[in-house]
């Protein structure tokens, strides 16, 4: 096993646990770190390819939004995922700033639930504090995981997803998860059983 | 972290692409409570039903920095954890431990730990058993559709016909519990001493059933409720006027031991918490003394 190998199983598994902490604790930030090997292109941010990384695998398909014939071949290069549609994919890459058809994705049906979409999204910038941004929206959870209340800030993520976004998830356990992911690294998870109520800054 | 022997294994054991399938499963069974997610179960170096769903969990969520312990029954020293921990140890060369407030990974075959788990603790069960229709319906194509519509009727009936047979609630371990009021769930057989610790807990608890090939996740701060009735309220187990005769604990849950003469004797079932105040007992006596 060469040392770039070893990187790569350390950093899988630490990018996984950073998931599964946001995902367990829904609207508190983690950080991940840039993976071992990946260029920046127009809608993968690197960090969404250490996550592509860290989850898939030829076992399962994806789909990237306006995604490029150079993006996605780096996808399947480094996964060796298989390229689907957007209504049969299991992972959809998105970048926040561009509206998409979330009606579109697998949601799952109520025997078989899991068998749903899971959405990773760049945006600009999240922080559990407020801050001056374009377009900042304040995102209020609610939900297993949250003690109480757990309150974070986005900017870079347009108001029509966070539209669409609520109504895919009305009907739990039918829905669609999101990994969001920042341009610095910091990542936030929102699974489907998050109640959300959201307000522009 | 001791060096792990790198040409004979991948680090810990299971190779890259079983782990991805079993950490995906792992995050869907967090965001659907109480939902038993499927998963590709992998052949391992111990048996089926041996508790090979923790191990697959606690393998692929381990790394470098972690600190496992594992317990059998509440006993870090039982054949199962020993064979377990050193499974781990050998093929990842990780840290272990016997203290909980020490460990961050913690897998466990049928007990949560007495000391209250931290936020950055995990809790890892070994399951024989995840689903909690089976005793009511033999057919997986039915307990599914039955999970899918909610329909606990058949379980419900159960408990009442327990009512009405003994005139109270007869299970013991593996009690059936409603999670997020969507989800009926098997607990993994902790006695109804511990369902309480699931019910807004700090931790994150995933549940492995390696032989039933299922991945089950509690996440924190999530509604746990055992099944009940309204004038039947769930009990958990009584030990009133009992103690443990190593180290006087009262409030912990007991194991019933005879000595070397037949006496019965009461011993606290987490060996770790009891080691702890047997020392604390012996410290005191000391401190008095002088």
């Amino acid at each position: 096993m060469t040392t770039m190998e070893i990187d790569e199983v350390l950093y899988t598994q630490l990018t996984f646990r950073q998931c599964l902490d946001v995902m367990a604790r829904p609207g508190r930030l983690g950080s991940i770190s840039l993976p071992p090997h990946a260029a920046k292109t127009e809608n993968l941010s690197p960090y969404l390819v250490g996550l592509a990384m860290t989850l898939l695998d030829q076992e399962v398909t994806f789909h990237i939004d306006h995604g490029t014939p150079e993006e996605i071949a780096m996808i399947q290069l480094y996964t060796m995922s298989r390229l689907a549609n957007e209504s049969h994919c299991d992972y959809f890459f998105a970048n926040g700033k561009q509206s998409f058809q979330i009606s579109k994705l697998k949601k799952g049906d109520l025997v078989a639930p899991d068998q749903s979409c899971t959405i990773l999204c760049c945006v600009r910038k999240m922080d559990s504090v407020s801050f001056q941004g374009l377009q900042t929206v304040r995102l209020a959870l609610q939900g297993p995981g949250i003690e109480q209340e757990s309150v974070f800030y986005v900017e870079g993520l347009c108001l029509e997803t966070i539209h669409k976004w609520k109504k895919a998830n009305d009907e739990f356990p039918l829905g669609v998860d999101w990994i969001l992911v920042d341009e610095e690294g910091r990542i936030c998870g929102v699974p489907r059983s998050s109640r959300m109520e959201w307000r522009e800054m | 972290m001791n060096a792990f022997e790198v040409h004979r294994y991948n680090f810990a054991f299971l190779d890259e692409g079983s782990k991805k399938e079993i950490r995906r499963q792992m995050l869907k069974a967090v965001a659907i409570p109480g939902y038993q997610v499927p998963f590709a179960s992998r052949e391992l170096p111990i048996g089926r039903g041996w508790g090979t769903g923790g191990l697959q969990l606690t393998l692929s969520l381990i790394g470098p920095d972690d600190i496992l312990k594992v317990i059998d029954q509440g006993s870090d020293d039982s054949v199962n954890a020993a064979s377990i921990r050193k499974l781990v140890e050998h093929t990842s060369g990780i840290q272990t431990t016997t203290d909980t407030a020490e460990a961050t990974i913690i897998q466990s075959r049928h007990r949560i730990p007495e000391e209250r788990l931290r936020r950055a603790q995990l809790l890892v069960l070994q399951v024989p058993q995840p689903e909690p229709l089976r005793k009511v319906e033999k057919l997986e194509s039915v307990t599914s559709r039955m999970h899918a519509e909610k329909d606990y009727s058949a379980m419900w009936l159960t408990l009442y016909e327990n009512v009405v047979q003994y005139g109270r609630i007869t299970i013991g371990a593996n009690y059936p519990i409603m999670v997020e009021d969507r989800y009926l769930m098997a607990p993994s057989p902790i006695p109804r001493w511990d369902v309480e610790k699931l019910n807004h807990s700090d931790h994150l608890t995933l549940f492995g059933a390696g032989r039933e090939k299922k991945i089950v996740a509690i996440p924190p701060y999530t509604q746990v409720t055992p099944l009940q009735f309204d004038d039947v309220p769930f009990q958990k187990e009584v030990f009133a006027g009992k103690s443990c005769w190593r180290c006087g604990y009262h409030d912990t849950y007991l194991d019933e031991i005879n000595d070397e003469h037949g006496k019965q004797l009461y011993q606290c079932s987490d060996t770790a918490f009891c080691d702890k105040h047997a020392q604390q007992k012996v410290d005191s006596m000391e401190g008095e003394r002088e």
